[in-house]
């Protein structure tokens, strides 16, 4: 009886072995597919192109933010703001908690005591978070 | 007054109330797209056969604060008002002494999102109710009133004896520069200018009242106040002849007919227009429409795109108008021709069967397609920048104040998910579109009294229907214009 016992602990044990070692593949993939790194260049406080980043809900976002001026990167709806010193390249994490396209603006240090251009909202990118 | 708010300082034309909306995806377009002419198809073989009984009022409710006749309706009635020209006075010192940056601002907050946006959408669920909350129809009421205690009779003056053959109109061309304004003038959303313009609307509420009389500005400029009455007629709740509230069905009240004044086909067609510009303003046909205009008629360009904005706005009103004007010269030509051949047609009679008045009849059957279409462009723009309202309120002149303890409540912006939105754009335009065909095959079948006569003759009206539902749908389908 109590080798009957031990033998089907061992079974299961052996069982949820093999489980974990199918599934933890497609645990990986699932958690890789959620994290998304884009790089965001800027020079003289604008990027050559347009650029719209494109993520699924509750994807983990990072930004690799680089320049040769200092500024602030903003999205107004995230309420997000970072600080970027000039030629420190800046590494920011978020969670895409919400759907939607959401723009992306650049505030020059220099520009951020006019109140003119401080109000002036120019696209530098676009986020757009799609449900999933 | 300072006009230096003609002179715009910072290109910020619908830049206040950033959208989040995605386009909407191809396979919610293209399902859009088959059940609207699915869903047709079917009302128009079900109208074949109906009876053409006009729907019945249901019932009538019995709620004392509602009832004009009684003591408690009167003071709930005089307590609102005053609510609402309190609230007027209110947004307009907030504009005028508040932040200066309109996201900051509650007037800028309040005027472009929670009142243009969200103030219809009341109106169709409360009716007439709600006509005590506009304060620009009870500063034209209480104008009125005191004119009437002075000397001055505004009916003995020529202009307002004009009215008549001018009818709305100038309304139209109100609702137009409002749509201008809106989505083309770079300083629409600062508090400074939305407050000037509330005083020179004011204004022209009083001198208007004066002039024409309150029944004739009513009825024939003030904009607003005929925006919001036709919103209301969709009502479940209304007022019959006895001033007693009723429940009937909603949207029943556009199929009834009523006195048409002339500019009531222009006005529609301008309600359904302009939202539309503003849905169009958004997507890459405008970069086309400026490109084009750039390279053939370069001296029509300025630099902050007024002229084109002013071609954009009335060229898209007069194509509708167009379209509608002859698909109802079509209309009324089919019924001509059916209803001769038909000698058991008591009811043929040419003189009611001209494509004006056929417009006239028909025009309200369009406005549950610019009601879907307003619903599905603001939804998300409605839940989640029109919780500003909350945090706004507490600080109204940004001194730090926390009235009601909700000065950080900031907006949620999870409270609506992209596919909500997609979801109620969807179902808002394909009901829309449902209803605005069940409407017209409804006032058809009131106009000749024969199903068969009825569903032919309003088969151009049906497909002008599928071609606007369509449009509002490609709008937005259309990739955003970064």
């Amino acid at each position: 009886m109590k080798d009957d016992l031990a033998f089907n602990w061992k079974l299961l044990a052996a069982f949820s072995l093999l489980v974990w070692a199918c599934w933890s593949p497609y645990l990986a993939l699932a958690q890789e597919a959620n994290k998304k790194e884009f790089v965001i260049d800027l020079k003289d406080d604008t990027l050559t192109k347009l650029v719209v980043m494109k993520v699924r809900h509750h994807d983990q976002v990072t930004w690799k933010i680089s320049s040769n001026t200092s500024g602030e990167l903003h999205m107004h709806a995230y309420h997000l703001e970072v600080q970027v010193k000039a030629d420190q390249p800046t590494q920011f994490m978020f969670n895409a908690k919400a759907s939607g396209r959401f723009q992306i603006s650049w505030h020059p240090d220099q520009q951020r005591n006019q109140p003119a251009k401080k109000n002036h909202h120019d696209a530098l990118a676009y986020l757009e978070v799609y449900p999933k | 007054m300072n006009a230096s708010w003609l002179l715009p300082k910072h290109s910020l034309a619908h830049a206040f109330d950033e959208r989040y909306d995605l386009p909407l995806p191809l396979d919610f377009f293209i399902g859009g797209a088959v059940l609207t002419v699915v869903l047709t198809y079917l009302i128009t073989i079900w109208f074949s056969q109906y009876s053409g009984k006009q729907p019945a009022q249901y019932r009538v409710i019995d709620l004392p604060v509602a009832n004009p006749n009684t003591h408690l309706a009167n003071l709930t009635s005089k307590f609102f008002k005053l609510i609402s020209l309190l609230g007027m006075v209110g947004i307009i010192l907030i504009g005028l002494y508040g932040p200066s940056n309109p996201l900051m601002n509650l007037s800028s907050h309040f005027i472009w999102v929670n009142w243009w946006v969200g103030m219809p959408l009341l109106f169709v669920i409360f009716g007439p109710l709600l006509h005590h909350l506009n304060p620009f129809l009870n500063l034209a009421q209480i104008t009125q009133y005191l004119i009437n205690k002075s000397s001055f009779k505004a009916s003995k003056l020529p202009l307002s004896q004009t009215m008549n053959i001018i009818g709305c109109w100038p309304a139209v061309f109100g609702i137009l520069c409002w749509s201008w304004i809106e989505v083309i003038y770079p300083s629409a959303s600062l508090p400074k200018f939305l407050a000037q313009m509330s005083l020179v609307w004011i204004s022209a509420t009083i001198v208007g009242t004066a002039l024409f009389g309150l029944s004739n500005w009513q009825k024939n400029w003030d904009f607003f106040s005929i925006y919001f009455d036709i919103l209301s007629s969709i009502s479940p709740l209304q007022f019959n002849s006895k001033k007693q509230l009723v429940w009937q069905m909603p949207f029943v009240s556009l199929s009834q007919e009523k006195p048409s004044i002339p500019g009531q086909v222009g006005f529609m067609i301008a309600m359904l227009s302009s939202v539309l510009f503003d849905g169009l303003h958004s997507s890459p046909v405008w970069l086309s429409f400026d490109f084009y205009l750039k390279k053939y008629a370069p001296f029509l360009m300025d630099i902050n795109g007024y002229i084109p904005g002013i071609i954009g706005v009335s060229s898209i009103w007069l194509f509708f108008y167009s379209v509608f004007i002859i698909t109802c010269y079509a209309a009324s030509q089919i019924a001509l021709k059916l209803s001769k051949s038909d000698r058991q047609n008591k009811f043929a009679d040419n003189s009611s069967l001209t494509a004006f008045d056929l417009a006239q009849r028909f025009s309200l059957s369009l406005i549950p397609i610019a009601l879907a279409y307003h619903i599905a462009h603001h939804f998300s723009s409605l839940m989640i920048q029109g919780q500003n309202v909350i945090h706004l309120i507490s600080d109204p002149f940004g001194v730090g104040w926390n009235l009601f303890g909700t000065s950080l409540l900031y907006p949620d912006i999870t409270l609506v998910d992209a596919k909500l939105t997609w979801y109620v754009a969807l179902i808002a335009i394909v009901l829309g579109h449902v209803i605005a065909i069940w409407l017209t095959h409804l006032i058809a079948l009131q106009k000749w009294q024969n199903s068969q006569i009825a569903s032919i003759a309003s088969l151009p009206l049906t497909i002008v229907m599928i071609f606007y539902t369509a449009l509002s749908l490609m709008i937005l389908a259309e990739p955003l214009v970064n």
